[in-house]
């Protein structure tokens, strides 16, 4: 176990700069996901702490000790990868314990670390295969055993679940949450997915275009987003944001139409951004009137997209709605928490 | 039997009578080369008798009996180490192309590989004087590196594609799991793509066996290879198509056995192309 420190990284290719100055704090045995969208630098960050991508400028820390100019071998860490990168001429053994036979460790101790790795894992049977004769989930299992083996200080995981199925993805989910829980390592997980960031994470880190946007706990992300992007990224459906304006002390819609929830405290006629979670929507109660455009019902809850004065609206119900497509209905914001955003800078209005 | 049964085997049969009309196009003249082999040096010139006369093994006695086995070990040893470190030079080389980023890189491989338009006859002349000027002139270690530098430009080609086949991933995991950059080579990059290695070498010494011009300049009596020795059927009293024949088909049959012998290395190779990291 150990902290990892980063502070004030920069990372450029060329005269590009992808990373601009990220400071993230991990502290023991936390497990912290990094998340974005695709090209915000989540990977180039992990790949900078592993050691396999050059620092520009800044410090990477593990347990107190700056590893920047330590390669990758002197750190203590292990990775898995993306596409489970096992070695396709060794066996599952010999894949698990590759780094023990590199480091010189002796024959009986290698053996014996193998066996309780895959005993963790469950992988017991599978030792003698070659990874071609695994599934996708079995070779995510032994690139997995292959970091315990090694029981260093920190594990860091590159999108490891992006290339199973929906139900195995869910099944490993479980797996390397119960995993951290019982061996309560350091782990840095990159993932693009905020479903799987909500569902593991002690901490997550939202990046964008190579900054630092948000970092909390997962419902204090959902719960307290400090600007439209963050609030729009976690939670699935994405948060709806609307324009709207403030006049005599009500949030008015560009068509007219009225919320029935309080503006802040701004001048009036300032106009602003709405944000509303799409399961905090309530059906009728006088709220503003919409047109149903698609009703999506998935057996615990029924999705409904909306047109709200010419913007796509998605509604989340408990709910079974009698409700179908081209109904006229009115959707109330008075329920829940309704989140406003400036409309310039899209930081939150508190 | 069905029609759709019927219509298969035509075009099975088809097919086969496709490949050997191929076959036996590619196969014509080293059928030729081995009939005259096997024919009397009168019956060699007759063609007309060319299916049809008497066989006999003279023409093997009279070109083993020569000075064949001294050429087919410069042959052999100016192969062997010819590929050896054309492989060792060209993969390291390959391996630097593939994996590290610099500036041209793209040019200089270019101009690598334009070293091959170079005819072997335009440079001979020169070879001659520098091998002269360090006095190798009729020696084995002069073709080596000739043959070395005429075949690198291929290695680095062939070998760059078979490491930038090989996920980069592949060699993290092994920097993660504590090697070195010569320790992955050796234990990652080399065993993944031996079947790479070993087509290309294949092509390096079928290279090097059948080199001739340099062979035929740069040498004279001690490292004269196999492919010179057709000279020594030529003389102002005619060709001995019989004993030419004869080396030709002896000459052939080393690199044959050699590409039978890896031929297990290059199918391991395809099934290895179809696992994923």
């Amino acid at each position: 176990m150990a902290t990892v420190s980063i502070r004030e990284v920069v990372k450029k290719f060329g005269d590009l700069t992808v990373m601009h100055g990220v400071s993230i704090d991990i502290a023991d045995g936390e497990f912290v996901v990094l998340v974005g969208p695709s090209g915000c630098g989540k990977s180039t960050l992990l790949r900078m702490i592993a050691g396999l991508e050059k620092i520009t400028a800044g410090t990477v820390s593990i347990g107190g000790r700056v590893v920047n100019n330590l390669p990758p071998k002197d750190r203590d860490i292990s990775m898995v990868f993306q596409n489970y990168a096992l070695y396709p001429h060794m066996t599952v053994a010999e894949n698990m314990s590759f780094s023990l036979t590199i480091a010189g460790t002796p024959e009986g101790e290698k053996k014996s670390r193998v066996a309780a790795a895959a005993e963790i894992l469950g992988l017991g049977p599978l030792l003698d295969r070659f990874p071609r004769q695994l599934s996708g989930g079995q070779r995510q299992r032994v690139a997995m055993g292959r970091s315990i083996v090694r029981d260093p200080q920190v594990f860091l995981f590159d999108e490891p679940l992006s290339n199973l199925d929906a139900k195995l993805r869910v099944a490993m989910r479980a797996e390397i949450k119960s995993l951290h829980q019982r061996l309560n390592t350091t782990v840095v997980y990159v993932t693009h997915d905020q479903v799987e960031a909500m569902t593991m994470a002690d901490k997550i880190v939202v990046l964008r275009s190579g900054r630092v946007e948000q970092i909390g706990g997962p419902l204090e992300l959902y719960d307290d987003p400090c600007n439209r992007f963050v609030a729009q990224f976690i939670g699935s459906p994405a948060m709806n944001v609307l324009p709207a304006s403030c006049r005599d002390g009500k949030l008015v819609l560009p068509g007219g139409a009225v919320l029935d929830a309080a503006p802040p405290a701004l001048p009036d006629g300032a106009e602003l951004l709405v944000g509303k979670r799409p399961e905090h929507v309530r059906l009728g109660g006088g709220g503003v009137p919409a047109r149903v455009k698609v009703v999506e019902p998935t057996g615990s809850e029924t999705c409904v997209l909306a047109d709200l004065s010419g913007r796509d609206f998605v509604c989340v119900f408990r709910d079974r709605m009698p409700v179908r497509a081209g109904d006229a209905v009115s959707l109330s914001f008075a329920g829940g928490a309704t989140y406003f955003f400036d409309k310039d800078t899209e930081l939150r209005i508190r | 039997m069905s029609r759709e049964d019927g219509c298969g085997k035509i075009v099975s049969w088809a097919r086969g009578i496709l490949i050997a009309l191929i076959s036996l196009a590619f196969l014509f003249p080293f059928l030729c080369m081995l009939l005259v082999s096997l024919r009397s040096r009168v019956d060699a010139i007759q063609p007309e008798r060319i299916f049809t006369a008497p066989l006999t093994l003279d023409n093997y006695r009279l070109a083993i009996g020569g000075d064949l086995g001294s050429y087919f070990v410069n042959s052999v040893a100016v192969a062997l180490f010819t590929t050896l470190a054309s492989l060792i030079l060209g993969s390291l080389a390959a391996y630097g192309f593939a994996r590290y980023q610099w500036e041209k890189r793209e040019d200089r491989a270019f101009w690598i590989l334009s070293q091959k338009f170079l005819p072997a006859m335009a440079v001979v002349i020169p070879y001659f004087l520098m091998a002269s000027l360090f006095n190798l002139l009729d020696t084995r270690v002069l073709l080596v590196i000739c043959y070395t530098a005429f075949n690198i430009p291929f290695t680095i080609w062939m070998m760059r594609g078979f490491i930038e086949d090989l996920p980069a991933e592949l060699e993290e995991a092994a920097f993660m799991d504590g090697c070195t950059r010569l320790q992955t080579i050796r234990r990652i990059v080399l065993p993944l793509v031996l079947p790479g290695m070993t087509a290309t070498a294949i092509f390096c010494v079928i290279n090097s066996w059948n080199e001739f011009v340099f062979a035929n300049f740069l040498t004279s009596i001690h490292a004269k290879t196999v492919p010179t020795s057709v000279m020594m059927y030529l003389s102002i009293s005619g060709v001995k198509w019989g004993e030419m024949a004869a080396t030709g088909v002896l000459a052939v049959l080393p690199v044959f056995a050699f590409a039978i012998g890896v031929q297990k290395y290059m199918i391991r190779g395809l099934t290895f192309g179809a696992v994923k990291g």
